[in-house]
């Protein structure tokens, strides 16, 4: 495939690369995932991790949290999920609730393009007492050649 | 894919969470094993082209993150 673009100076002209689309390069639809059920409190948890191998990079297609409580809680705390580069969040939901069915869910497409050696991890935590919560963390991304 | 039990590396000064030291896995949901209130181990999903014979492989995982300090190094599964 040939990338061709008009100039912005001259827009008559096209500019001709060589190079392949990004989505034509070696491309390979891969996820990762986090279903957790009748999960009970815990402190903070990577449930998922992924790292952009060296010559490739990963364009994030998809992401997905969804949390919800499942078991009433005996003294109710925050339940989260994050979808995060080490402190940023690509993704962050969170409830306090203490009601069966009571949580958070957020989609979100096309977030960006992650370079090689960029790492990503799926959170969660809980800091009720007693209670569970079932989690979704879920991330579906392109590797392509760099 | 595939599918081990691991060690989990508990919070430290360069992870902030219990954690498994590997550069991409999944943990599977419900194999937990807590001690004394401490998150010990878990299955995790690891992806094939970093392992041989069914488990991580150190040569594997530095071929494919070669360059990066964090995973191209000689012990690199010492905390597995």
């Amino acid at each position: 495939m040939v990338f061709v673009a008009r100039r912005r100076d001259r827009p008559s002209e096209l500019q001709v690369s060589p190079r392949a689309e990004w989505y034509d390069r070696n491309p390979n639809m891969t996820y990762q995932y986090y279903h957790g059920t009748g999960v009970a409190p815990h402190s903070v948890v990577a449930r998922w991790s992924y790292t952009v191998p060296t010559g490739k990079k990963a364009f994030i297609e998809s992401l997905l949290i969804m949390i919800q409580r499942t078991a009433v809680a005996t003294s109710a705390g925050r339940f989260r999920g994050d979808i995060a580069a080490t402190y940023p969040a690509f993704m962050k939901v969170y409830n306090y609730g203490n009601v069966v069915g009571s949580g958070e869910s957020r989609n979100q497409g096309y977030t960006g393009c992650l370079p090689s050696g960029f790492a990503v991890s799926a959170i969660t935590e809980d800091l009720s007492t007693g209670g569970t919560v079932d989690y979704w963390l879920d991330m579906v991304f392109c590797e392509f050649d760099a | 894919m595939a599918r081990i039990r691991v060690k989990v590396q508990p919070p430290d000064e360069d992870c902030d969470k219990y954690h498994v030291h590997l550069p991409s896995y999944m943990m599977v949901a419900g194999t937990e094993v807590y001690k004394d209130d401490k998150l010990v181990s878990v299955e995790v999903i690891v992806p094939d082209d970093e392992c041989r014979d069914g488990k991580p492989d150190k040569d594997k995982i530095r071929q494919k993150y070669k360059g990066q300090p964090r995973w191209d190094r000689d012990n690199v599964l010492s905390d597995i």
